[in-house]
């Protein structure tokens, strides 16, 4: 038996540096207005991030909202990074759990 | 006498980064481990984006003290500003276990703060807020 496999198109964001108040501030309608109504899973990718602060969060729990049965997931988070979404309560979001 | 670092920024969240690098740079100079120094950055960050945000009824430039000392065993913060009484130690706790389905944005910063330093307390003098806060040293680096 053979199986065909579909593609699944993603919304892959990917974010870089340092993500601190003043930066989620400036960048918060833009990434409000790509993650609303996505219509396809939505990937936070935070392979090059070293500083995360509830701001961000905040975007995080908007785009899981909006994603719906669709699907969000936060990917590559380094250690700290991982512990601040688990002390908001918000490993949910983790690819690894 | 303990080394310390003091700092004054304008309430525009444009400002907050020069008081995190400042604190950074002043704990890495005494050794201090990442620990401390991330614990110290996402309070700062926090802790100073709440008074930029919700401290002032005015659109005028108030001015917003940081001040750190370190000893033997802790990192000592301050902050003070003008800006109108606020006791982030007195806030409501978020709904950590309400489903992300319904789950508020708000509460986060404050949470994230309380669960990572060991002491904060709040004092109004006059028409200051006055924050200390108190994170324990691991030991340094190097």
């Amino acid at each position: 038996m053979s199986q065909t496999c579909q593609p699944i198109e993603v919304l892959i964001v990917e974010f870089q540096g340092r993500l601190d108040t003043a930066l989620c501030v400036e960048m918060e309608a833009e990434v409000r207005a790509t993650v609303t109504a996505p219509q396809k899973p939505v990937v936070f990718d935070l392979k090059g991030v070293d500083f995360v602060c509830s701001a961000f969060l905040r975007l995080c729990i908007y785009a899981y909202q909006q994603a719906g049965n669709q699907g969000f997931e936060v990917v590559n988070l380094n250690p700290s990074i991982k512990r601040v979404f688990k002390i908001a309560g918000l490993d949910m979001m983790l690819q690894d759990k | 006498m303990c080394p310390s670092f003091s700092l004054s920024i304008a309430n525009r969240m444009s400002e907050l980064p020069r008081a995190t690098q400042a604190a950074g740079e002043f704990l890495r100079q005494q050794g201090v481990s990442r620990d401390v120094i991330a614990t110290v950055d996402l309070a700062l960050d926090e802790l100073l984006a709440n008074i930029v945000k919700w401290g002032y009824a005015d659109s005028g430039e108030h001015r917003i003290q940081v001040t750190g000392a370190i000893d033997t065993t802790h990192m000592h913060m301050a902050i003070e500003d003008d800006g109108r009484p606020f006791d982030p130690t007195a806030a409501p706790e978020p709904d950590l276990n309400a489903p992300l389905e319904r789950r508020r944005e708000g509460g986060l910063g404050i949470h994230l703060v309380r669960t990572l330093v060991d002491e904060i307390h709040y004092e109004r003098h006059g028409a200051q807020n006055c924050l200390r806060l108190k994170v324990a040293l691991a030991p340094p680096s190097g």
